[in-house]
């Protein structure tokens, strides 16, 4: 059951024996648990990923004040447009940002975990929505993909009786 | 004509001075409108197919700014394909529905109805990849073909989509997400640039906010960018593994239905129009369409506007239109 003993209460529950009649329940909910836990962890370092766009921020500021005070109209000073200027070069960082592979890499894990995380709660509501005489979303759906393969094929026998 | 099950509001449309069209053909998943001009310059219908990011009611977005009543002022006659929301209607839709099923019952419709061989095809956005994906396997059905701000090669270029997409695992994410929600797309275009497009813009905005136009045209544009649609995730997925993360339409790897779209199956006229300023669609994704196609008759002009600005902007009036007017009737 264990190797090692376990860390916490809910580490304990995560490992417990699937029996019993609601084992396959059970086990979704450790499944569901470990998923939500992974999302938990790339969204907290998806977060870390501020700190690239703050560095591009310190490396590119400097040129840009320069610039900016070169380029100062100190007769027509416009506050609104040195406002929009400014933040633009913000985005240009945040650009920056999106271009490192660090960024693609994890802001990829946080979708693909939150889509995994989806799909089980989704499964686990399933038993309960039915129990309850309620068809769950994805049931709708497979039924909606039936119809619709029905309405093709009623469509390729009128296409060849015309 | 079938009769409409999909929605009571025929026109499909937000705003009621839109032009003036009829719809020929509704299914589950399509709508067909039809615009006819004043005095028809070009006997050949165009059909346009747009992208189902978002909907296509930008394209007649007011009397003033409007890509379809430009295209009428150019003498064609206008087919617009309307993809209806899937989160009302077909959760399981793939590009096979899309491309090989309902473009061409669209396409059909228009050659039985014109009684015509051939129709020109205009895609734009993703509709472009549509048509030329539409192109390639149905090559006999199409006159000419025109696409818009098109990716074609999706991996050239500083696409941060590309980027992005590479690390996603579609089949994960179309799992959790049966529909992917507008509001959910949306918030991925506004990461692209968040500061500008949440804050700049409003505050752009408020300089002319006495200028009735331009204050109508503001608040059109905002109901337009966050009225999009839903993605079917099966849909939403092949697209994403087909053409972001495998490049199959230029690695002529591409397969739907069973079929291979091997783009060089092009051989009719080709215009493809591009926005300089395009931060969605980079020009070097669309500019390498001349090196897959078989076409021996390619057109391509770059207009210095965005992705959107070709499509609302003053330009569409000015040269656009007409550049497109122009471009099929010398090849009617």
């Amino acid at each position: 059951m264990f190797s090692t003993l376990p860390q916490s209460p809910i580490d304990f529950w995560k490992n417990f024996p699937l029996m019993g009649p609601n084992r396959e329940y059970l086990e979704k909910l450790q499944n569901i648990h470990t998923t939500w836990t992974k999302f938990l962890q790339s969204n907290m370092e998806y977060n870390k990923l501020s700190q690239i766009f703050w560095e591009n921020f310190a490396k590119d500021f400097p040129a840009y004040s320069k610039k900016s005070y070169e380029n100062f109209n100190f007769k027509d000073f416009d506050p609104t447009k040195k406002m929009q200027e400014g933040l633009k070069f913000f985005d240009e960082c945040w650009e920056k940002t999106m271009q490192s592979e660090e960024y693609a890499q994890k802001s990829g894990e946080v979708l693909n975990n939150l889509g995994e995380f989806r799909k089980q709660l989704l499964d686990l509501f399933t038993p309960i929505l039915n129990d309850s005489n309620i068809a769950s979303q994805q049931q709708i759906y497979e039924l909606t993909k039936q119809m619709d393969e029905l309405r093709k094929r009623l469509e390729n026998l009128e296409a060849q009786k015309s | 004509m079938q009769a409409s099950a999909v929605t009571c509001d025929n026109t499909l449309h937000p705003f009621s001075d839109h032009a003036q069209k009829e719809m020929v053909f509704q299914n589950t998943h399509i709508t067909l409108f039809k615009y006819t001009p004043q005095t028809v310059k070009c006997a050949t219908p165009v059909c346009i197919s747009y992208a189902l990011v978002n909907k296509t009611y930008v394209l007649d977005l007011s009397p003033k700014n409007s890509f379809v009543r430009s295209l009428l002022k150019e003498g064609l006659i206008v087919y617009l394909i309307v993809w209806h929301d899937p989160a009302k209607t077909m959760c399981n839709v793939t590009l096979e529905d899309y491309v090989c099923r309902n473009l061409n019952i669209c396409v059909d419709t228009i050659l039985q109805l014109h009684d015509i061989p051939q129709v020109n095809l205009l895609g734009i956005c993703q509709g472009g990849t549509f048509s030329l994906m539409y192109a390639a396997l149905f090559a006999e059905k199409v006159k000419n073909l025109i696409v818009m701000v098109t990716p074609v090669d999706f991996q050239k270029g500083e696409n941060l989509f590309t980027h992005m997409a590479k690390n996603w695992d579609t089949k994960k994410i179309a799992g959790g997400f049966p529909l992917l929600t507008g509001d959910f797309m949306n918030l991925g275009f506004l990461q692209l640039k968040p500061f500008d497009l949440l804050i700049n813009k409003y505050v752009g905005a408020m300089q002319f906010l006495n200028d009735e136009h331009k204050r109508e045209f503001f608040l059109r544009m905002e109901k337009w960018i966050f009225d999009s649609p839903a993605q079917a995730g099966n849909a939403w997925s092949e697209f994403i593994e087909k053409c972001y993360q495998k490049n199959a339409l230029v690695n002529d790897t591409f397969v739907l239905a069973g079929n291979k779209v091997s783009l060089s199956n092009i051989k009719c006229p080709v215009l493809n129009l591009t926005a300089a300023k395009d931060h969605l669609v980079p020009n070097e994704c669309s500019t390498p369409l001349k090196d897959v196609i078989s076409s021996t008759d390619y057109t391509y002009e770059c207009f210095s506007t965005g992705h959107i600005g070709i499509l609302v902007g003053r330009i569409v009036a000015k040269k656009v239109a007409p550049t497109i007017g122009e471009w099929l009737q010398k090849r009617a």
